[in-house]
């Protein structure tokens, strides 16, 4: 399907914006990618419909991130693979607002995406609504509760947790 | 060759590794990115390297427009020495490089001023 | 404790330490006599925050911090971020340079395999192996060195292309050191595949079901062994993996069956390490004379860079499975974020629907299937839950008990 096509086909979905990147990596490929919005409340329509239009797209990974006024989830998947050189990269960008960090959870669809749900919920503090396991996976358990590591805001890592000092015997280092 | 015959030839042949420090150590290719080599006479304190530099081993010293760096840090990654434009930095082929000692002199190169050789 | 702990008796744990991978494991096995009944992971006891402390470098000083996720994989991580920050530039590398970055990976490939081949060896009580395929990892290690300088830790991406050439005289060098490995390879191949213990001990150990392999959405040789033909090199033909042509081995193509076990993963690993041999001698033969980098010096790069904006992400099928590295920058010299997804998150993630209905003995072979270098587990604590007892023991005890039943289905022959 063309990409253009297939924007057109996620945007009807979500009722988001999108755009289309395809460059050229060498003679022969290019590197495909869609980007596409969704709302927290119709995204795992956009990825049913992906399922609906590709059977098994690959869960390539769950970006977490905050944005400042607001926190994104992205889910990326690879849709096409197992077709030599036609792999499209589809992106589902969710955003999630800061003073209610809910989202549902995917793991119906993806029970591998349990890993990459837990890595988002410790480390920008969203909480993924019927997760089946909600422990930390990545941060150890005696580091404080309430803090982010990723989160920009007064959620995340406060500065007397940072390490101040580095062993460089030269003066005037950027660390200190 | 099977599995028998190759363990045979194996027990008449030289072992694969080099028995290092016992003997000397086994010649570094071409391009071999050791430790760091500064001139001071050719640097133009263009800070190019301070900038590309992933570790900050580079400090640069804003009153002799030249720099220092502390080895120790260094992951001989030879950026530095790819950037600069008069030649200053060179990766010398010198490996032989642990010591317990942090402040080791080894480590240290380029104009004097630093905190660690005061002690 | 907690009840459930109790209910499901004697629990296992294997780990934690794993300092090769950016997810150092410990795994939990809860057993029945012999059988393991549930298992959990654990990640994160080396846990160092790399994405944050990369939002905090430049563009081109974090190529280097990504080098360094992983000490076998360091290319797998700097190509793939070397590709986003291509594509945020939009900038496309030089034909040459893409063909050496085919060959640097492929290398890397075959010595990866090679030591994960030489791990299974071991963790089986399978010693032979293990000094036979390390020893044949040399000749690639001395290979790399002669490309890019030192033996890990090559240095070689760059934004736009590759640091260094490879000029005629190594090309040559290289070429004669590829028949020799070949030989090596290939006698190793025979070895392992048709060798006694070797099947008995990996035939129907970790066996995955497919429908549950695409659903967990497994990587690189772990879906390849449940005949899922994915690979980025194939499906986006990254650097001049599509000029070359490059096609998946999945399981059937090398053993006739799909076995999603960890003999068929054996299988796919040691076909790829010769695949990736005769791709390092295509791509050596056919590569195109001209500049090796789109930026003559990397300063101009990383100019370049700062004024890049938007989102990119960048993939690369490492010898694990698929690297994804994804940035997002606003016009300044360093990313806002930087996400990085190694493959054996999900690979050795997904050994916890495995466990279930293996013997104890299996779980190093389980464990290590998905190449997760459990050789580098460093003690385990038993604990009898039932008779209030408490056992530390080390992972030569488990890889005793492992070899306790080589030799015991080896006897049984
Ligand atoms: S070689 Fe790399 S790490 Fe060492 S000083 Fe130069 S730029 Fe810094
Ligand atoms: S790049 Fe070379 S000339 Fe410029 S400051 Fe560094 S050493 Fe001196």
């Amino acid at each position: 399907m063309d990409l253009n096509q297939l924007l057109e086909e996620l945007k009807r979905v979500s009722g988001g914006e999108g755009f289309v990147q395809d460059q050229e990596m060498s003679k022969t490929s290019r590197r495909r990618r869609v980007w596409v919005t969704a709302d927290r409340r119709n995204f795992r329509s956009v990825i049913l419909k992906l399922v609906e239009m590709y059977t098994y797209p690959q869960l390539s990974f769950i970006v977490a991130q905050d944005l400042g006024d607001r926190l994104q989830l992205i889910y990326s998947f690879e849709v096409n693979s197992g077709k030599p050189l036609e792999a499209v990269e589809v992106s589902v960008k969710v955003d999630i607002p800061k003073d209610d960090p809910r989202i549902a959870t995917i793991t119906d669809m993806f029970p591998g995406a349990e890993v990459y749900e837990r890595e988002a919920q410790e480390m920008i503090g969203v909480d993924v609504v019927g997760l089946p396991d909600k422990r930390r996976l990545l941060i150890p358990e005696d580091f404080p509760e309430g803090v982010f590591p990723l989160r920009l805001d007064e959620k995340g890592i406060p500065p007397e947790l940072w390490k101040k000092k580095s062993p460089h015997p030269l003066e005037g280092d950027g660390n200190e | 060759m099977g599995l028998v015959s190759w363990i045979v030839r194996n027990l008449f042949s030289r072992p694969m590794t080099n028995r290092f420090p016992k003997t000397p150590p086994v010649p570094v290719p071409e391009g071999f990115r050791g430790k760091l080599q500064y001139d001071p006479e050719k640097c133009i304190g263009c800070q190019l390297c301070v900038r590309v530099c992933p570790t900050q081993t580079i400090k640069f010293l804003p009153e002799e427009k030249k720099i220092a760096f502390w080895v120790g840090r260094c992951v001989f990654c030879s950026q530095c020495v790819e950037v600069c434009p008069t030649g200053a930095l060179q990766m010398s082929k010198n490996f032989l490089l642990a010591s317990d000692d942090m402040h080791d002199e080894r480590y240290m190169g380029g104009p004097a001023r630093r905190r660690g050789m005061e002690r | 404790m907690s009840e459930e702990y109790r209910e499901l008796g004697v629990s296992i744990p294997i780990g934690p330490f794993h300092p090769a991978l950016k997810e150092p494991i410990g795994f939990r096995i809860w057993v029945e006599g012999e059988k393991i009944v549930k298992a959990d992971i654990r990640f994160g006891h080396n846990y160092r925050g790399i994405e944050l402390i990369g939002a905090r470098r430049n563009w081109i000083q974090i190529l280097y911090l990504a080098e360094r996720i992983c000490g076998i994989c360091s290319w797998s991580h700097q190509f793939p971020l070397a590709q986003a920050i291509e594509s945020l530039m939009d900038v496309r590398p030089p034909d040459r340079a893409n063909y050496i970055r085919v060959v640097v990976g492929e290398l890397e490939r075959i010595h990866s395999h090679m030591l994960w081949l030489g791990v299974l060896g071991h963790e089986i009580g399978f010693d032979t192996l293990l000094h036979l395929t390390w020893g044949v990892r040399e000749k690639v290690m001395d290979a790399l060195e002669l490309i890019s300088g030192n033996r890990v830790n090559y240095a070689m991406a760059t934004i736009g292309g590759v640091r260094r050439d490879i000029t005629e005289a190594k090309r040559d060098i290289l070429l004669r050191k590829l028949d020799d490995l070949l030989k090596g390879v290939e006698t190793l191949r025979d070895i392992v595949l048709t060798h006694k213990l070797v099947l008995l001990r990996t035939e129907g150990v970790g066996r995955y079901d497919r429908e549950l392999a695409l659903r967990l959405c497994l990587q690189g040789p772990m879906a390849r062994m449940c005949g899922i033909r994915k690979d980025v090199r194939q499906d986006e033909g990254v650097a001049a993996y599509g000029d070359l042509g490059f096609r998946a081995i999945v399981a059937r193509d090398v053993v006739g069956k799909d076995g999603c076990d960890a003999y068929s993963a054996t299988a796919v690993r040691v076909a790829e390490t010769i695949q990736s041999i005769n791709l390092v001698r295509d791509a050596l033969m056919e590569m195109p004379p001209g500049p090796i980098s789109a930026f003559p010096k990397p300063i101009v790069a990383l100019t370049r860079a700062s004024k890049a904006e938007g989102e990119a992400i960048g993939r690369y099928e490492a010898p694990r499975g698929e690297v994804i590295h994804y940035v997002r920058a606003a016009k300044s010299d360093k990313p806002k974020r930087w996400k990085v997804r190694a493959p054996s998150l999900i690979n050795v993630y997904s050994t916890k629907w495995v466990f279930p209905g293996h013997q104890i003995a299996d779980a190093v072979v389980i464990a290590a299937q998905p190449d997760p270098c459990i050789a580098c587990t460093e003690r385990a604590l038993i604990v009898d839950l039932d008779r209030g007892e408490r056992r530390v023991v080390d992972h030569a005890y488990l890889t005793e008990l492992s070899r306790r039943k080589s030799k015991e289905v080896m006897g049984d022959v």
